[in-house]
């Protein structure tokens, strides 16, 4: 299959470079929130298609959290961050206090608290990205979903491939509580949220442009 | 001893009374099961996206277990039918069920209607054009779903979480 996206080393390099500075906004939001030490993984840069969709590493058909938000302004896309089962049951512990056994019996007010999660991590990240690359990204509420993991990555294949017959998509972890000699996240057992971001075509090109513009001035 | 081929998404495979056919974590997507119960055999298509949008497309052969790639429903029907005509099944006698088309992002999806529903109208389309009947749906709603499919039978079971 033709790919849409020709990207070089150096583009990776520089969209990995990108989600490190959104994601670290979004670490620092959060860490004063919670009041924990927040650690991120070094993110992954693939282009996802009906060959390569979206697969779900950990157990598909736990109940998981997932919080999706839409990026509008000067560039759209979607991210998408979600929550394994004890995680988001910790996070909810930890954020009201409240403690419960099953993510099926997520009321209202729970929900909500995910919500505001979602708000709180975007609003951080789109604000690092803006300054950054001097561009306005909004994004919309957060719809959260509670589901069995497998199936909500099915839904987002499908929707993502629909849009867009290929996608980038940007993958990091990250990590709460992480011990001091913590300098990042490791994939493994220590992370409590994933978050992906996707991007079409035509806003990878926009991110792209500004960021080699950036990078030629500097050389130049 | 049954065998059991699991399919991901965009994946098809075919079988006969010993086997059995899953696939997990089915949202948006629409799975169609083809069966004929005097042969005993049918199969399974995972498909993604409702309707080809540039023929002709070629269906690959998957891997070493025989699965195919089929993202279009409409496509996996066609292929359902000539693969289970080829290891004996009879197309005046296979009856259809239809797993998924679920609508689990609203923000995705729009309101009502999304991917979901249209991967579940252009199946029906294509079994109504075949002339096979749909014998169950379990389609929609905003839950995702796995499907356990077996070919001696013809029973499908289907396990939601929420």
């Amino acid at each position: 299959m033709p790919t849409l996206f020709q990207l070089t080393e150096n583009d990776h390099d520089q969209l990995r470079e990108l989600v490190n500075i959104g994601v670290s906004h979004a670490g620092n939001t959060l860490s004063r929130m919670m009041e924990k030490r927040i650690t991120i993984s070094v993110p992954a840069v693939n282009i996802r298609n009906s060959e390569t969709t979206l697969r779900f590493t950990d157990k598909e058909d736990d109940i998981t959290v997932a919080v999706l938000l839409r990026l509008s302004g000067a560039i759209e896309g979607y991210v998408f961050i979600f929550f394994p089962r004890d995680t988001a049951l910790l996070l909810l512990k930890e954020l009201s206090g409240k403690k419960i056994r099953d993510l099926r019996a997520l009321d209202k007010f729970d929900r909500s608290i995910f919500q505001e999660l979602g708000n709180v991590i975007t609003g951080g990240m789109l604000q690092g990205l803006s300054k950054f690359l001097h561009i306005e990204i909004l994004h919309s509420v957060p719809d959260v979903v509670v589901d069995m993991g497998g199936a909500m990555f099915d839904s987002l294949s499908a929707s993502m491939i629909d849009l867009h017959e290929e996608f980038l998509s940007l993958d990091v972890s990250v990590c709460i509580n992480a011990e001091p000699t913590d300098v990042m996240c490791d994939n493994g057992q220590l992370s409590v949220a994933r978050m992906f971001l996707f991007f079409g075509p035509e806003a990878t090109n926009t991110i792209l442009k500004i960021t080699n513009d950036m990078v030629n001035k500097t050389v130049q | 001893m049954n065998t059991t081929t699991e399919i991901r998404i965009a994946e098809l495979s075919v079988g006969n009374a010993s086997d059995v056919i899953v696939t997990n974590g089915v949202g948006s997507c629409i799975v169609i099961i083809i069966y004929d119960r005097l042969q005993r055999v049918g199969g399974m298509a995972h498909a993604i996206l409702p309707r080809v949008k540039n023929s002709p497309v070629v269906v690959l052969t998957r891997d070493e277990l025989g699965k195919r790639f089929v993202k279009y429903a409409d496509l996996a029907v066609d292929t359902l039918i000539d693969e289970i005509v080829a290891i004996g099944g009879v197309k005046e006698y296979f009856v259809a069920k239809l797993v998924g088309g679920a609508h689990m992002f609203s923000l995705l999806e729009g309101d009502k209607f999304g991917i979901g529903w249209e991967n579940t109208v252009s199946a029906r389309e294509r079994l109504t054009y075949h002339h096979i009947p749909i014998e169950t749906e379990v389609v929609g709603g905003t839950v995702g779903r796995n499907v356990r499919f077996d070919c001696a039978t013809g029973i499908v079971e289907i396990i939601t979480k929420v």
